[in-house]
């Protein structure tokens, strides 16, 4: 070795000449399809090899490869046969053990995290499945993904657009409607119930309208200069009788005052449906205290719920 | 089968095959000098032929340690190709490892993350060793605060004995059950214990515990869990995305899905049929229909003063 070290010429003495040969082939026939021309030419203006191959000997060399595990493939490229390693046996295997401690992690995170890191978790174990001698056991993951079912491609143009607070027009599969095209000025993603929104104003009736992200089919226009539009949010004041440690203070939710076991909440949001369905979520924990219209309105809401329980 | 050809070469399939052990991490000492020796060499000879390897490996840029009795992959030019914010969420589950108790786990994260640094990169080890976790989130709470609680549940969940527990709901009342201890849950910044008691499945925060205490009985099998049947009705019935334990057992003429949920937890599931307002029908058990219909009469009576 030392004798390498000091003049670079490779000697039979120090090491496995056959060995190292073997490493050059599999190196040149793992990045790309080569020929036997290709082959030799490489192995002749190698800086220590300087030798020529013979297709005997390549093939003793890749009949040997494949007893290792290597799957070698011939194809024919241009009227050229050409040789590649599609497989290798040195390629990483994900145990079931380990994917299921994987999701075990990933439930942990999931609903603590923004779009952004579950979009480049999701990439990882993208990358990850590419690179495994064993891709289909990373199928276990996307039972549970948030993103099961969501281009990639598409949720990258989507987060752009939000970090910009841009106007698009979507093409959305509504699950009442159908397909059918959303103007919005983008807002914000939200993660509620394993589901993720866009948030955003939608241009035709000017509510904050929120839409699921898997049922968003395509962007079809970027207006990047939005339309200016002034929405008066909904402030609803709530009394909470439970336990304000459980409480998942969301965006748009404060605690007023807090007294004798009770707390006033105030929810600010330009969106009606998300704001009962946050004072649905508290259960018996919640009274609305005002305006009084709302609350006349949630409460007849709720008898309505109830009777429909109540009729079988 | 394809079939393999009988010409081979062997110093190219001893080469590989001492690959495959540093690449599996199993390259001890004994199981390389049985690749080299071929039964007629001696020790000696062995061991310089055996150098022979590591050197050829060495010139071709694969560098290997000897630590201990076993060699090791430092440094090899087969990589897994990683971008920057992959490794920030392998980062990112990395540190979520050590909020699990469960040495188990934890071990099967180590030795998933040891075979995965083998592929990485330089750059990429440095970069993975310096990045702060990617999470927007200070996870860490989850460990600190309630690291005792934590091992602790996770302890009782391993012993499989039946337990007594002491905790209170969300309205500050004390509580006691007699069940069986499940798994923990981390839920939206937050920790539950999950139990069984009577068929009922209940999700308890770990800082709402007061007690525990083992019972002798050991569970020699798991009681069935109350199964909650369901129909959801129009948009609700298209965009439904399934729950952990739920599964479609039919769907009708209208569109509508009959659902079946086992193993949530009872309140959590009340809570969700009430925000589906009118798209949900509870088809069975009796006795969940009645409990849904006593919350929403509580609700209802909250506005009558």
């Amino acid at each position: 070795m030392k004798e390498f070290i000091k003049n670079k010429t490779v000697t039979y003495n120090l090491m496995s000449f056959t060995g190292f040969k073997a490493l050059i082939l599999f190196s040149l026939l793992s990045e790309a399809p080569r020929s036997y021309e290709e082959i030799k030419s490489y192995f002749l203006n190698h800086p220590y090899l300087k030798e020529k191959i013979s297709l005997d000997t390549l093939r003793v060399y890749l009949t040997s490869m494949k007893r290792v595990g290597c799957v070698v493939k011939r194809e024919r490229i241009n009227g050229v046969s050409k040789y590649s390693i599609v497989s290798n046996p040195f390629s990483l295997e994900v145990t079931e053990e380990q994917i299921k401690t994987l999701v075990k992690l990933y439930k942990i995170v999931v609903k603590s995290i923004d779009i952004r890191e579950l979009y480049s978790i999701e990439h990882f174990i993208m990358k990850l499945r590419k690179s495994i001698k064993n891709p289909e056991t990373l199928d276990y993951f996307n039972k549970y993904s948030l993103l099961r079912g969501v281009d990639l491609d598409l949720l990258q143009n989507l987060i752009s657009a939000v970090d910009k607070n841009e106007q698009i027009m979507l093409e959305y599969n509504s699950p009442t409607s159908g397909i059918k095209d959303v103007e919005l000025i983008t807002k914000k993603f939200e993660i509620k119930n394993d589901k993720i929104y866009l948030r955003g104003i939608t241009l035709e009736y000017k509510p904050s309208g929120a839409f699921l992200l898997n049922r968003i089919l395509k962007i079809k226009t970027v207006k990047i200069v939005p339309e200016k539009i002034d929405l008066k949010p909904m402030v609803v004041g709530v009394e909470y009788y439970g336990d304000l440690k459980g409480l998942n203070l969301q965006d748009g939710m404060k605690i007023i005052s807090q007294e004798d076991g009770k707390a006033l909440l105030e929810l600010t949001s330009t969106n009606e449906f998300l704001l009962r369905q946050c004072i649905l979520e508290m259960v018996d924990n919640a009274r609305i205290v005002y305006p009084e219209s709302y609350k006349k309105q949630f409460v007849q809401n709720l008898k309505e719920i109830e009777s429909g329980y109540s009729d079988d | 089968m394809t079939r393999i050809s009988n010409k081979y070469n062997d110093s190219c399939i001893k080469i590989f095959e001492i690959l495959k052990l540093l690449f599996s991490d199993s390259a001890t000492y004994e199981r390389v000098l049985e690749i080299i020796d071929s039964g007629k060499d001696e020790k000696l000879t062995a061991a310089v032929v055996l150098n022979k390897y590591l050197n050829t490996l060495k010139v071709f840029g694969i560098n290997v340690e000897k630590r201990g009795n076993k060699y090791e992959l430092v440094k090899s030019p087969y990589k897994i190709d990683f971008e920057k914010p992959d490794l920030e969420s392998l980062k990112l589950l990395m540190s979520t490892a050590q909020y699990i108790s469960s040495s188990k786990s934890r071990d099967i994260v180590e030795q998933f993350l040891k075979m995965l640094f083998l592929r990485l990169n330089d750059a990429d080890k440095v970069y993975l060793n310096n990045v702060k976790c990617g999470c927007s989130t200070d996870l860490s709470f989850y460990y600190k605060q309630f690291k005792d609680q934590i091992d602790i549940c996770e302890k009782l969940c391993v012993e499989k004995q039946k337990i007594e527990i002491s905790y209170s709901d969300t309205k500050g009342c004390v509580n006691t059950l007699i069940g069986i201890p499940i798994e923990l849950k981390y839920q939206n910044r937050k920790i539950c214990f999950s139990m069984q008691s009577a068929g009922i499945i209940h999700d308890i925060p770990i800082n709402k515990i007061n007690s525990v205490n083992q019972l002798p009985n050991i569970i020699a099998s798991y009681n069935s869990v109350i199964t909650v049947v369901f129909r959801l009705k129009k948009r609700l019935a298209k965009s439904y995305k399934l729950k952990d334990g739920e599964y479609i057992q039919n769907i009708e003429k209208d569109g509508s899905i009959i659902v079946v949920n086992k193993g949530e937890d009872i309140d959590k599931l009340i809570a969700r049929f009430i925000r589906y307002q009118n798209n949900c029908e509870v088809i069975s058990p009796k006795f969940f229909k009645e409990k849904l219909l006593e919350t929403l009469s509580k609700m209802i009576a909250r506005y009558k003063n």
